[in-house]
């Protein structure tokens, strides 16, 4: 074993009293707040909503204000600025065809004429499992059925029972045309939960020739906490730009467990208020990207270890069912079939749908996707993808290594 | 709660004022930090302290039993102790795995039902530590600590949950203040520059260095090995054991600097690893506690090489084999294990029993030659590859890789700051440790206000360099 030699006397250079150690820590704290208040401030605010957080919150803004009296932020700035990390605009762009308002009758189907694949029809009924059902427009949880529960407020009975595949059907309408002088333009993003699936795809399923793919996943992020990451900011952003994609691949969940804070009120996480929210939030980000010719899949979230974790993913899962119902251009791919144990919940070991052999599908933490179990999702998504746009040379699998 | 957080600062800044305040009390000092501990290791689960109180008492237990018994008695209560250790890790970190591997063996015909196990974080580490104290006082290196002493070394913060494995014999004097160093927590003498150094290197290489070549450069190409180019394969395999140094020895140079401050030395656990000449040296220079943890209870106690040749490479072989369950529940780390234990053997058969002479040359940097650069080259590269084999999800992944290694298009673009980072990581391997000494000494002479202060800038340096969120650690897992 290799030792170094003691310098840990009395006199040898570098020691020092643990008082005067205190007052280096007492100073080195102060320093870090002083210089990197903004991203005090940050990190407090990104913690859970509590007695602790306001606390956090309260003594990081304190700093901060003393922090930007003596301009002592200003370096911190120009080196986030210099990163690119300047506070993105808040702002949020509703798309061409956004149906925010929830008195507004559901767009019909035809609107746009070639953004309605057959698929994503909305369904209004309770129906029989199917075997052949593609991605589907509304879903609930196979063992958390929140939507039919009577304690519940959901606003629609939209019940699908949930399909066994996500292949996609053969006569689905297409959104556009795709060819090598105009690649499909593709953006994949969303939590660490959808980050695996981001990179399968865009290393594994799609056609690179005819594709351009962008990945944008953030990991901690969700819907509840827009102080922390702000999604319908950041796909208004997205959409904003000058070449918009035509293609997104979104899923969040995984981390909104958690309590929301709303103009002047505070949500608990599980009750019909915080579900309410969680429904506009989600019907902006819809609505953020609602523009012609443009494709919205979201991947809805798998059975999850924690009860509580589970009945607020169930929950989530219908209010994505239903308003993907209201928007043609949206379509979500259930996974909860494919993620499920024999007894619809949650399992980290799975068969293949070859039934070849078992691999380990979720990671322990009871939340995550393993790369195996990502890869399914990545395949079924992105053969939904390629059977919703006509490619001028062949479909994309095609071109495929795998 | 992880080390470069807001949370642990608070949690430290805490625990250092309550340690300034009762370090001159040794009973009140081990209660406190032991409830410290037990609060840094609840932040995850409550429940998990349960489980280390439970190996804490067994343990004390144990190793009076076997100070007490002689002869035949004292072997058996040993066997016992190490047995129960190992069935407690073997449950809580090895259940799913035998149960697939059995699953897998036998199907349909005979399948065993998986229970759901928590995984305890940092049960590798502290069962190791746990053993090592039952195997010291068996071999009369120590004598058994009292309940509170050994409650204290097993859960004692700064190294409990992802190491470096401190064994009893180097962590129990210093608690008592045996050692004449000065170096007990009661002591008023802290090598605070040392401290402020490792934390602030550690801090860089966990947050910064290992968070983005895993974002920029290994998680993509992992993720879908066969669609990259032939370069972009080699850029990931260089990038990720880049990566994997960075964030444990990072983490490992934040635990050993946050020790320092509360007046313990912890045994160096990395020594600029990819600089060795041969996987033996590797292994000197790689997870030091670990490799002398397997060495001294595994190694030797399965004969060492003491037997003859054959036995030799079986126990090197079981040894590392061993050693790569231990990092992770999969049959890719046994295969890992199997590739260092492999080439160990190789390198003792062409070697004979001859000397390790390499390490002397890997240190001097006088005596650079054709020999010395081919035997680094092929070092380094047998140790990316078997990483290769450690960082995939499963043997498909890997196979895919290796193969896309050898047989992919030369296509693919390089992403030139991670290149740089890459070279940069390497390089600073070479950097002469009187060089690294002498800065060290060079900051010992300023003032711990003035240290203290350039460490809050560093911070803040590193927390703008780094990702938005906390970047999970690898060793977590194992």
């Amino acid at each position: 074993m290799i030792r170094r030699q003691s310098i840990f006397s009395e006199d040898a250079p570098g020691s020092s009293s643990v008082r005067r150690v205190f007052g280096g820590l007492l100073v080195c704290f102060l320093v870090a707040g002083l210089l990197g208040s903004g991203r005090l401030v940050t990190m407090a605010d990104r913690q859970e909503f509590g007695p602790a957080r306001d606390r956090w919150l309260a003594l990081a803004h304190g700093i901060d204000r003393v922090s930007s009296f003596f301009s002592l932020d200003r370096p911190a700035d120009a080196v986030e600025s210099a990163l690119g990390r300047s506070s993105s605009s808040s702002t949020v762009v509703l798309g061409a065809l956004a149906v925010l308002d929830p008195d507004v009758e559901p767009l019909s189907p035809t609107v746009p004429p070639s953004a309605s694949p057959t698929a994503v029809a909305p369904s209004t009924e309770t129906t029989e499992p199917t075997t052949t059902a593609s991605s589907t427009t509304a879903t609930s949880d196979p063992t958390t059925n929140t939507a039919a529960s009577p304690t519940t407020q959901a606003p629609t009975t939209t019940t699908t029972a949930p399909p066994t595949t996500l292949a996609p059907t053969t006569t689905l309408p297409v959104f556009g045309q795709v060819s090598p002088a105009a690649p499909l333009r593709v953006w994949l993003g969303g939590d660490s939960l959808g980050e695996y699936v981001g990179s399968r795809i865009q290393h594994r399923e799609a056609d690179l020739g005819l594709t351009r793919i962008e990945l944008d996943y953030r990991i901690s992020t969700g819907l509840t906490r827009p102080d922390y990451f702000d999604w319908p900011a950041r796909l208004s952003e997205v959409m904003q730009a000058e070449e918009r994609p035509q293609v997104l691949v979104f899923m969040v969940g995984g981390n909104d467990t958690q309590d929301m804070q709303t103009e002047g009120s505070y949500l608990n996480r599980n009750t019909d208020e915080w579900y309410a929210e969680y429904r506009t939030r989600v019907a902006t980000i819809m609505d953020v990207v609602a523009y012609p010719d443009t494709q919205l899949v979201w991947i809805n979230l798998p059975p999850m270890k924690s009860s509580l974790h589970q009945e607020i993913a169930g929950r989530i899962n219908s209010i994505l069912g239903e308003e993907a119902a209201r928007r043609p251009w949206v379509s979500v791919s259930d996974i909860v079939p494919l993620m499920s144990a024999p007894n619809g919940g949650f399992t980290e070991f799975l068969d293949e749908p070859s039934g070849d052999r078992t691999i380990r599908a979720r990671a322990a933490d009871g939340v995550h996707i393993t790369a195996d179990g990502s890869r399914w999702i990545a395949e079924a998504v992105w053969a939904y993808v390629e059977a919703s746009w006509q490619f001028i040379d062949g479909p994309l699998a095609e071109g495929n290594a795998s | 709660m992880l080390f470069p957080t807001f949370t642990f600062a608070s949690f430290f800044l805490i625990v250092y004022c309550g340690h300034m305040l009762l370090r001159s009390r040794p009973l009140a000092w081990k209660i406190g930090i032991l409830a410290a501990s037990y609060v840094f290791y609840g932040w995850w689960n409550w429940r998990l302290c349960g489980l280390i109180v439970l190996s804490t008492v067994a343990n004390w237990a144990f190793a009076k039993a076997i100070a007490e018994r002689r002869g035949r008695a004292r072997k058996n209560t040993v066997r016992l102790a190490v047995t129960a250790n190992l069935s407690m890790l073997g449950f809580f970190k090895y259940h799913h795995f035998f149960v697939d591997s059995f699953n897998q063996l036998f199907g349909e015909a005979a399948q065993l039902p998986f229970v759901d196990v928590l995984l305890p974080v940092g049960i590798s580490f502290y069962t190791f530590q746990a053993i090592s104290y039952v195997v010291d006082v068996h071999r009369r290196e120590i004598t058994p600590a009292p309940l509170l002493d050994v409650a204290v070394y097993l859960a004692f913060f700064p190294q409990l949950v992802a190491g470096p494995i401190v064994r009893a014999k180097e962590f129990l004097p210093q608690l008592r203040g045996e050692t004449g160093r000065g170096d007990a927590p009661t002591s008023n003498v802290v090598d605070v520059s040392e401290a402020a150094w490792l934390i602030g290197r550690g801090l860089f290489k966990k947050v910064v260095i290992a968070t983005y070549l895993a974002d920029s450069v290994v998680d993509p190409v992992f993720a879908a090995p066969n669609s990259a180019g032939r370069l972009e394969l080699f850029q990931a395999m260089y990038a990720y054991a880049i990566q994997i140094y960075a964030d444990f020895s990072g983490y490992t140079d934040i635990a050993i600097g946050i020790a320092l401050l509360l007046g313990f030395r912890f045994p160096q656990n990395f020594d600029a690893p990819y600089r060795a000449l041969s996987i033996q040296d590797f292994w000197r220079r790689w997870h030091i506690t670990l490799s002398n943890w397997l060495r001294d209870y595994l190694y030797i106690s399965l004969g060492g090489n003491r037997g003859g040749s054959l036995r030799t490479y079986r126990n090197l072989m079981l040894t590392m084999v061993l050693g790569g369950l231990w990092h992770g529940a999969a049959w890719t780390f046994v295969v890992w294990g199997a590739i260092h234990g492999g080439a160990l053997a190789v390198e003792r058969a062409l070697t004979g029993r001859r000397p390790e002479t390499t390490r002397a040359s890997s240190t001097t940097d006088r005596n650079v030659n054709i020999s010395t650069v081919l035997r680094w080259l092929v070092t380094f590269h047998v140790v990316c590859v078997a990483w290769v084999v450690f960082r995939a999800e499963n043997f498909a992944q890997a196979g895919d890789f290796l193969t896309g290694l050898l047989t992919a298009p030369l296509t693919g673009s390089l992403n030139w700051l991670a290149v740089l980072v890459i070279l940069a990581a390497l390089g600073a391997q070479l950097i002469p440790r009187d060089v690294a000494a002498q800065v060290r000494q060079w900051s010992a002479e300023v003032d711990p206000l003035v240290q203290g202060a350039a460490l809050g800038v560093w911070i803040v340096l590193v927390a703008l360099l780094g990702p938005e969120g906390v970047a999970p650690f690898i060793y977590f897992q194992f």
